[in-house]
C-alpha cells in the first residue's frame, strides 16, 4: 500500500513539476577583472602648439579596470573604464603662463556593453557604448562587432563598426562657464575671433578581419578597414607661422578625411616554447599620408607560469600635403599644419614584456589570481621625439 | 571581449595614435581623445 501511494505521488508530482525542473540546472557565472596602470613620457622639439618648434615634454599616468561577467557561457556584460592624468609642457604654451591650467588635463573614458556567444554555432555578436571626456572634449560613440568561425574552428571572419561623435568645445569642467561647453580653445593671442564655425568631429570606422589556420603550426590574418572623419579635423590650439607674413593663424585642415588601412599577419608556432608573430600594415589617407608598419613579436614560454616576449616595430610615413615646418607656410595656403605627427619620418619601437600566470585560487573561494603582465617599450622618431612606456596589468577571475 | 595581453598592447597603441598620422578614428587626437601634444 505504501508503495502504491508513493508511486501515485511521484506520478502527480511529475505532471505538476516536469522532471527537468526537479533537477534545476545551474547557470555558471564567470567574472573576469583586470586592473591596469600605464606611464608614458615623451620629449621632443617640435611642438605644434608653438608652430612646430618648442618642447613636447609630456607625462601621462593612466589607470583603469576592465570587468566582464559571463552568464551561462553565452551572455557577457562588459564594463571598461580608465583615466589618464596628463601634464604637457607644450599645451602649457596655449596661454604662455607657466604651469597654468592648460598644463594639466585629465582624460576619462568609460565603456559599457554586452556580447552574446552562441553555444551551438561558433558565432558571437556584441555592442558597446563609448564615452570619453577631457576639459576641451566630449565624445559619445558606439562599437558593434560580430564574428563567425568555421565548424572546425580553423577560420574566423569578423566585422567591427566603431563610431565617435565628438564635441571639441571647452567649458564643461569650468565654474566660470557654469559647467557648460562654450568655445573652442584657441591660443591666447588669437582669441579675438572665432576661427571655426563648427565644433564637432564625427568618426566612422569599419573593419573586416579574416583569420585562417594554414596548418597546426601556421596561421595567417588579413584585415582591412575604411575610416571617414567629418568635421573639425585640425586642432584649434595649434599655431601656424608664415614665411611671407608676421601673421599668426590657427591650424586649418580639410573638413573631411578618408583613411584606408590594410594589414596582413603571420603567426608561426615553432614549438611549445616559441612563437613568432609578424604583422605588416599599409595605410593611406586623402590628406597625403601613406605609411608602412612592420611588427615582430617573439613570445617565449619559459614554463607554465612564466613567459616573456620581446618585440620590435618599424614605422615609416610620408608627410601630409598640408604639412610644412615652422615659418614655411605661405599666407595664401588654404590648409596648413606644422604638427610633426603629420610630417615625414621613420620611427622604431623596441621593448620587452613579461607574463606571470600563477593560476592560484584565493583559499577555498572560486576566485583565482589569473595573471600579471608587465611591459616596457622605448619609442624613437627621426624628427627627435622619443618616449618611454610602462604598462602593468593584474587579472583575477571567479569561476 | 579582449583581455590580457591585448589590454596591455592597447594601452601602448595609444602612444602610436598620438604620435603618428596613420592612426585615427577614435584612437588619438585626430579623431577626438587625448589632447596630448
Amino acid at each position: 500500500m505504501r508503495l502504491f501511494f508513493l508511486t501515485i505521488s511521484i506520478f502527480f508530482l511529475s505532471i505538476v513539476y516536469p522532471q527537468d525542473t526537479l533537477f534545476k540546472k545551474k547557470h555558471l557565472t564567470e567574472i573576469d577583472i583586470e586592473a591596469f596602470y600605464s606611464f608614458y613620457t615623451q620629449d621632443g622639439e617640435h611642438s605644434a602648439v608653438t608652430g612646430g618648434i618648442g618642447t613636447e615634454k609630456l607625462h601621462v599616468h593612466g589607470a583603469g579596470f576592465n570587468f566582464g561577467l559571463t552568464y551561462d557561457t553565452s551572455h557577457t556584460l562588459i564594463v571598461e573604464s580608465y583615466i589618464d592624468a596628463i601634464t604637457s609642457a607644450s599645451t602649457d604654451k596655449i596661454d604662455f603662463i607657466v604651469s597654468s591650467a592648460s598644463y594639466h588635463d585629465n582624460h576619462v573614458s568609460a565603456h559599457i556593453g554586452y556580447q552574446y556567444t552562441s553555444k551551438r554555432n561558433p558565432f558571437l555578436i556584441g555592442g558597446k557604448y563609448l564615452f570619453g571626456m577631457e576639459s576641451d572634449f566630449m565624445s559619445h560613440g558606439f562599437n558593434l562587432w560580430t564574428s563567425i568561425a568555421s565548424k572546425d574552428q580553423t577560420r574566423n571572419i569578423s566585422l567591427s563598426l566603431v563610431c565617435y561623435f565628438d564635441d571639441l568645445r571647452w567649458g564643461r569642467l569650468a565654474e566660470e562657464t557654469g559647467y557648460k561647453p562654450t568655445t573652442l580653445v584657441y591660443p591666447v593671442e588669437l582669441r579675438y575671433k572665432q576661427w571655426f564655425d563648427i565644433y564637432h568631429r564625427n568618426s566612422y570606422n569599419l573593419n573586416l578581419g579574416l583569420k585562417q589556420d594554414i596548418n597546426r603550426k601556421l596561421s595567417v590574418q588579413l584585415d582591412g578597414g575604411i575610416i571617414l572623419q567629418k568635421g573639425l579635423i585640425s586642432t584649434s590650439f595649434h599655431r601656424i607661422y608664415f614665411i611671407d607674413s608676421d601673421s599668426v593663424k590657427v591650424e586649418n585642415l580639410p573638413r573631411q578625411r578618408l583613411q584606408i588601412p590594410l594589414g596582413i599577419g603571420l603567426n608561426a608556432f615553432i614549438n611549445p616554447v616559441l612563437i613568432i608573430k609578424t604583422y605588416y600594415r599599409y595605410y593611406w589617407d586623402d590628406i597625403g599620408i601613406s605609411a608602412h608598419t612592420i611588427t615582430l613579436e617573439v613570445p617565449v614560454k619559459l614554463n607554465y607560469r612564466f613567459s616573456f616576449y620581446p618585440f620590435l616595430r618599424f614605422y615609416q610615413q610620408t608627410a601630409s600635403t598640408y604639412f610644412k615646418p615652422y615659418k614655411e607656410h605661405l599666407l595664401s595656403d588654404e590648409y596648413y599644419t606644422s604638427d610633426y605627427d603629420l610630417s615625414a619620418f621613420l620611427s622604431y619601437k623596441i621593448g620587452l614584456g613579461f607574463g606571470f600566470f600563477p593560476d592560484t585560487r584565493f583559499g577555498k573561494s572560486r576566485w583565482a589570481f589569473n595573471n600579471i603582465v608587465f611591459r616596457y617599450a622605448y619609442y624613437n622618431r627621426t624628427d627627435g621625439l622619443d618616449a618611454h612606456m610602462l604598462s602593468l596589468l593584474f587579472d583575477v577571475r571567479k569561476y | 571581449m579582449q583581455f590580457g595581453s591585448s589590454t596591455v598592447e592597447n594601452m601602448e597603441q595609444k602612444a602610436h595614435a598620438y604620435r603618428e598620422g596613420a592612426s585615427g578614428a577614435g584612437k588619438g587626437k585626430t579623431s577626438g581623445g587625448c589632447g596630448c601634444k
